[in-house]
């Protein structure tokens, strides 16, 4: 064939290729508010580096008049690129073709990339909009299915994996995204659940729309599915590239560093009046958080969900850091199940990834009550305990008011090797508040006393005197130092300046057991 | 979820209302137990099915009315006692509008609108205990 003919049969497959399901599903696509699976890439991506793999494969099924079925590509964008100059690997799932459905050309492309993440080094990043299996390719649907879970858990922990929710993710489907480290989510055009409302309401009678079973809102304020929800395709794509940001891309790197000119030394005198003088009064942490970090700048994780929890990305002097911080402003700031859950997984992939941990304390203690004790509250606290216990960056720690009880062991607590500890003055730690341990300690002399409520007020102000304090703690060297608010950012950035060099580990082991 | 007695046509009614699951309450009358399905109209008349085994737990001191949450309305987050109450009926409230005040763990907890719209009714007073989810305040979100 002339050189010529070649070259133009070429020009034109990739004009086939590029078309996926064709023009009339590319505009009903857009209809629906949401992007094709190439323009979501190119947003994604940095300009002009995407580099596609495998935008001929197609399936080779031949049941069901499939064989005259065959778009090249199969239903799904894979290949490479770069985000602010990194490699990452994407996959985009096309719902164009074959309502995105999933078949074994699909899961070969995407498992091929997936390879490639694994064995370079990369972030990947997967774009899913997907009507689930391909009934008509049978069992090897599945089995493509189970292909990709099997990379998404053996490249758990190498290297960041994020999924965005930009369509239907039902059935199977929803198990490779939901063992990525994040999940981001379109709002009113993307859903997840394991059976649709029609199933459910066969078998329960309950009614039920698919934006309330698995919509962007349920999974990000109810079921603490997700991490994250976007008004748009463009904006969620746009907010994955800001989360990268903060992470290395494989577990072997340290996180980029990100000069800033917020000057480290940047002492802020409102620090000194933002926990109230009376300790039952609430304070919204992100007063504390958003004057000490780099330009104010925080990536919260799971906003919506488990409230009386922050968590979330910032950076100190440069260093990208995982912030833990219980909100006093929202039930008090107890720990209770959601929040344990919230807080653990997000530790053990800042342990995964060379993240320093940042913890901000103002714990009054677990929260009580049958719900969360026959919830298990037992085995879900224990999974914050174990994560910080098992992680071995740097962990610096600062009490700013209360730390009672077991909550003040589980975060982290110089006891589970915090590195640095510090307190504000304000800070009260003890196994408990003042009310309940008069009631315990001078059960006998407030007896004695009649009940008088003078005499118990005199014991309460005695013992909030002698213990709700930071003195005892640090005069055990469990605090490595009262701190004056006002100089807070300086000596965050101080410490993890000196720990940037820690290596710790371990007892070698194949895996721990952490309560699941 | 509460306990509420009537005397209809001389007699008397003990009624004890269990936590709601998917559509359905277990509740006891006069000790004896029933599973009853509730219609999707919030406030329509209950339809009670075949007897079910008698409640084992006694349920709670009598509580806010069990309530098909609106869109605008603020439940506690957290069991505890009411401080403090900031809402009154026809009341413009936003988002970040303080409601009312409610004590828990030893600290305040400010309860806010999170929506929107105008105040139809406060649910509860001072001095009252309340629990997580119970109806604190009702707001038309607008």
């Amino acid at each position: 064939m002339p050189a010529q003919e070649a070259l133009d049969a070429l020009r034109k497959r990739h004009a086939e290729a590029e078309l996926g399901g064709g023009e009339d599903r590319i505009k009903k696509q857009h209809d629906a508010g949401k992007l094709t699976a190439r323009e979501r890439i190119d947003r994604l991506l940095d300009p002009g580096t995407f580099v596609e793999l495998d935008r001929f494969k197609t399936h080779r099924c031949t049941e069901f008049d499939m064989a005259d079925k065959k778009t090249p590509g199969d239903g799904v964008v894979t290949g490479y690129g770069k985000i602010d100059g990194r490699h990452v690997v994407v996959f985009s799932q096309d719902f164009t073709v074959l309502g995105g459905s999933l078949g074994e050309a699909f899961a070969q492309k995407v498992c091929k990339v997936m390879d490639f993440a694994m064995r370079q080094g990369y972030p990947v990043i997967g774009l899913n909009d997907s009507g689930g299996a391909r009934i008509q390719e049978g069992v090897a649907s599945l089995a493509g299915y189970a292909d990709i879970f099997l990379r998404n858990a053996l490249a758990s922990g190498v290297v960041p994996q994020i999924s965005a929710i930009m369509g239907p993710c039902a059935g199977g489907a929803v198990y490779s995204p939901a063992m990525t480290d994040f999940i981001f989510m379109v709002e009113k055009s993307s859903y997840m659940f394991i059976t649709g409302p029609d199933v459910i309401k066969t078998v329960t009678r309950e009614e039920v729309t698919m934006e309330a079973l698995g919509g962007a809102i349920t999974h990000n304020t109810r079921s603490g599915v997700a991490d994250l929800h976007s008004p748009s395709d463009d904006e969620c794509l746009a907010r994955i590239r800001e989360l990268l940001s903060y992470l290395p891309a494989n577990n072997t790197e340290d996180p980029p560093f990100v000069p800033t000119s917020d000057d480290p030394e940047r002492r802020d005198a409102a620090l000194n009046d933002v926990v109230p003088e009376n300790p039952n009064k609430p304070y919204d942490i992100f007063e504390i958080i958003r004057r000490v970090i780099d330009e104010g700048r925080f990536f919260e994780i799971q906003p919506d969900y488990a409230k009386n929890i922050v968590v979330g990305f910032a950076r100190l002097g440069g260093r990208s850091v995982g912030i833990v911080a219980n909100q006093p402003s929202v039930m008090a700031g107890c720990l209770d199940i959601n929040s344990s859950i919230k807080a653990a997984r997000f530790v053990r992939f800042c342990d995964c990834f060379n993240i320093p941990i940042v913890t901000f304390v103002d714990v009054p203690g677990f929260l009580p009550g049958t719900a969360q004790e026959y919830g298990g509250i037992i085995k879900h606290g224990a999974k914050l305990l174990y994560a910080y216990c098992e992680a071995t960056v740097p962990k610096v720690t600062l009490i700013t008011r209360k730390a009672y009880g077991g909550a003040y062991d589980v975060m982290s607590s110089k006891h589970i090797r915090g590195d640095i500890n510090l307190a504000y003055p304000s800070a009260e730690i003890a196994v408990m508040g003042p009310d309940g341990a008069v009631n315990i300690i001078f059960r006998q002399e407030i007896k004695d006393a009649g009940g008088d409520p003078e005499k118990r007020a005199e014991l309460v102000a005695n013992y909030r005197k002698a213990f709700a304090n930071p003195y005892k703690a640090a005069e055990l060297g469990y605090i490595d130092d009262v701190i004056v608010p006002e100089d807070t950012r300086p000596r965050l950035i101080s410490a993890l300046e000196m720990l940037k060099t820690k290596r710790d580990t371990n007892p070698p082991k194949k895996h721990g057991n952490i309560p699941l | 979820m509460g306990t509420h007695r009537f005397k209809i046509e001389g007699r008397d009614f003990e009624v004890r209302v269990g936590t709601r699951s998917g559509g359905r309450v277990d509740v006891t009358v006069n000790g004896k137990g029933y599973a009853v399905e509730i219609e999707s109209a919030p406030g329509a008349a209950i339809a009670a099915t075949t007897a079910a085994t008698p409640a084992s737990a006694p349920m709670g001191v009598a509580a806010p009315a069990a309530h098909t949450a609106g869109a605008g309305d603020v439940l506690a987050p957290i069991s505890g006692v009411v401080l403090s109450v900031e809402a009154k009926p026809g009341q413009r409230v936003e988002p970040n509008t303080r409601v009312l005040v409610l004590e828990a763990m030893k600290m305040e907890n400010d309860i806010f609108a999170a929506t929107t719209g105008t105040v139809v009714e406060v649910h509860v007073q001072p001095q009252q205990e309340v629990r997580e989810g119970d109806l604190l305040v009702s707001i038309t979100p607008a």
